[in-house]
């Protein structure tokens, strides 16, 4: 008696576990163009003003307004997944997201792994330092700590430098320019235009040197996925060529690109 | 991989350091936990109850930011040395003070019926024989402060867990992580193996 | 030797101790006897100054204990204390345990303490087992080197709180015949004890407590024989019927 009721217990979760694949395999069933219809899912490291931060709760920037725009022109929503710097490759591989808009830079290394879209904005290097420092460009940084985001161009590019006492690196630039105010760090090197933003916002830091390194973002999209990718650089052809770039640019930038 | 070991060096480096400080503070945390001095048992219950109530990550980077802005500047080591010292001595307190209350008061009033102070009772009579049982759990304490050593990279302190992470970046794969994984295991094994043994061998000398 | 006068002793609402007074001859051996929960126990541990008196005074060979002024410490040196269990200390031998307090309380030199201890624990009988660890000996070994341990340092009077109550009913005899010696060599003695024997033996004057008040004193003999008050008559009609 007691054996068949378990028998009869065991069957009916197993029936109810196999409607219930059954049901959550429907939802993704239909294979769209995203991960879930209607809606364009974009991993970023949202703490990183002027490009996506969050403000009250909801990411702002330019690569979200941009990004908006790009969804609206595909007829779809945008939803913007916060995703730690050194997660979210494997988070665009593993699919968690739709695309990457992170002020990540196109580099070889990366383009690997990933696709990349046509460049969205120009972004050299900088080097931001204390107001009053002696520092003004690179030969100034020998023998200093710099700080700078892990895993960035900025990165990069300090190790290029030589003679610098060492690089800290952080996991946000806000964790940087709290060192840099406090005087734990001297110098930041990162892209120019969250440099200045970030001087221009807090107003303790100044922008004394841009490196031209020719770099430039890149939206991510994950390999074998050309549909997305191609819909993503018309859509992007078409905002820059009817002014709404220009527009966004001036909101965060303050200036024509 | 030599990146990664000498990250490794360093997350060893500090979990020592540290070690040595939170075995130090805590023991002091723990006899003030248990003196016959209320404000001195006051201040210790709040210590110990505020800094376990907190995530160390949070004193971390109150330590060295927090502390930056009051015009305490402190280094990058120093100041993840000091923030691991006041979080685990707050755990290592109550192991301490669990191991001294366990030994019988019989002890104590021996000691003292020899006519030796409170200081000398405990250092001679109580504590050598509270330390042998909190060996254990002391240890199975630094396997974990080892392990936490990694939450120091939000200060930028390029352990091996921050190489890690910066090594998956620029090779945009997981593979260094499995190398950090591998360096924190080559340690904790053998250490958790260790402590069993401790365990048992202590165990059999009761 | 050790004079007390009007001593109280409350533990919370519960008074354990009501009133005592008491005064010990030097090279005397007091018995202290009664039901438990008499406050015998209390009172050595009021003369060791392991309790604070609630009231009243006590004078260890002149010296006020009670004063707050009087560092305790010096005077526990010279009273020794032997408990009920033992409390030898676990982590030391059987020799270390004996010269610890005078290497480290009256800065003794060590290997003076060792040649000290060792006689002691010759004394005792225990010489072969110096170097054994407390969880090595048996219960009567034990309490003859807690004894030896409280000699160590000279007291001038030695306090025993029913030191053979844990023991054995075999080990018993090897304890008491320890502290008959003691006795005869002369050392002011107190002793909360149930061995009626040994009191009738040794003791110079036993005192009958009830209820946290001395109810009778005398010789020990005649206590036994010719109790006075009906609450040691009932006490000693009990115990003694089973001899």
């Amino acid at each position: 008696m007691k054996t068949k009721a378990v028998g009869r217990l065991i069957v009916s979760v197993a029936v109810f576990l196999f409607a219930f694949l059954l049901i959550v395999a429907g939802c993704g069933g239909e294979k769209g163009l995203t991960i879930k219809s209607g809606v364009l899912m974009m991993g970023s490291d949202t703490t990183y003003p002027p490009f996506e931060n969050m403000e009250g709760g909801k990411a702002v920037g330019f690569d979200v307004d941009l990004a908006t725009e790009i969804a609206r022109r595909m007829g779809l929503k945008l939803e913007v997944v916060p995703t730690a710097w050194d997660g979210i490759i494997p988070g665009l591989k593993t699919g968690k997201f739709d695309i990457l808009m992170s002020a990540m830079t196109i580099t070889p290394e990366r383009a690997k792994e990933i696709n990349f879209s046509d460049p969205y904005i120009d972004s050299d290097q900088s080097i931001c330092v204390k107001k009053g420092s002696p520092i003004k460009d690179e030969n100034d940084l020998k023998g200093k700590v710099v700080g700078v985001q892990l895993d960035t161009t900025g990165q990069f590019t300090a190790e290029k430098m030589e003679g610098l006492k060492e690089i800290s690196k952080f996991d946000t630039i806000l964790l940087a320019f709290e060192a840099l105010e406090q005087g734990k760090i001297d110098a930041i090197i990162n892209d120019y235009p969250v440099n200045a933003y970030m001087s221009k916002i807090r107003g303790k830091t100044e922008v004394v040197k841009k490196i031209k390194t020719n770099e430039k973002y890149g939206i991510g999209v994950k390999k074998g996925n050309e549909e997305l990718l191609k819909k993503i650089n018309e859509a992007l052809k078409e905002i820059k060529a009817d002014g709404t770039y220009d527009r966004i640019y001036r909101k965060w930038f303050g200036q024509p690109s | 991989m030599p990146y990664l070991l000498r990250g490794l060096l360093l997350t060893i480096r500090l979990a020592l350091v540290s070690e040595a400080c939170i075995l130090a503070f805590g023991l002091i945390v723990a006899l003030l936990r248990i003196s016959r001095i209320r404000i001195f048992r006051a201040f210790a219950a709040v210590y110990i109850d505020v800094i376990r109530g907190m995530p160390l990550i949070l004193q971390i980077v109150i330590i060295y930011f927090g502390l930056g802005h009051l015009g305490i500047g402190l280094s990058k080591f120093t100041a993840g040395v000091l923030a691991l010292t006041v979080c685990y001595a707050a755990y290592e307190a109550e192991i301490f003070r669990a191991g001294i209350l366990s030994i019988h008061k019989g002890q104590m009033e021996a000691a003292r019926s020899l006519g030796m102070g409170y200081l000398k009772a405990m250092r001679y009579i109580i504590l050598p024989q509270a330390i042998r049982r909190v060996i254990p759990p002391l240890s199975n304490e630094f396997i974990a402060l080892l392990k936490d050593t990694s939450l120091v990279s939000v200060i930028a302190l390029s352990e091996v867990f921050q190489r890690g992470r910066e090594l998956m970046g620029t090779k945009a794969n997981v593979t260094p992580l499995v190398g950090v994984a591998l360096c924190y295991l080559i340690i904790t094994i053998p250490l958790m193996r260790l402590v069993q043994r401790t365990e048992k061998w202590l165990s059999r000398g009761d | 030797m050790i004079k007390i006068l009007g001593l109280r002793k409350k533990f919370g609402h519960h008074e354990v101790l009501k009133g005592i007074n008491l005064e010990v001859m030097p090279s005397e051996v007091l018995v202290v006897v009664g039901p438990s929960g008499s406050g015998k126990s209390t009172l050595l541990r009021c003369i060791n100054g392991l309790e604070h008196a609630t009231e009243g005074r006590i004078f260890i060979e002149g010296t006020d204990i009670t004063d707050s002024r009087t560092d305790i410490n010096v005077v526990r040196q010279k009273v020794g204390m032997v408990f009920q269990s033992f409390n030898l200390f676990p982590h030391l031998t059987a020799l270390r345990n004996v010269t610890l307090a005078p290497i480290k309380v009256k800065k003794m030199n060590p290997d003076e303490a060792i040649e000290k201890a060792l006689k002691l624990l010759d004394k005792v009988g225990l010489r072969d087992k110096a170097n054994a660890y407390p969880a090595h000996l048996s219960g009567g070994q034990q309490q003859r080197v807690a004894i030896a341990r409280a000699l160590a340092m000279d007291p001038d009077v030695m306090l025993f709180d029913e030191v053979t109550s844990a023991l054995d009913p075999e080990l018993v005899k090897e304890v008491l015949d320890t502290m008959k010696d003691l006795a005869r060599e002369g050392m002011t003695m107190i002793v909360v004890t149930h061995e009626m024997g040994f009191a009738k033996e040794v003791g110079d004057r036993l005192i009958f407590m009830d209820e946290g008040r001395i109810v009778e004193e005398g010789r020990p003999e005649k206590v036994f024989t010719q109790p006075e008050h009906p609450r040691t008559k009932e006490f000693f009609s009990k115990i003694l019927s089973h001899i």
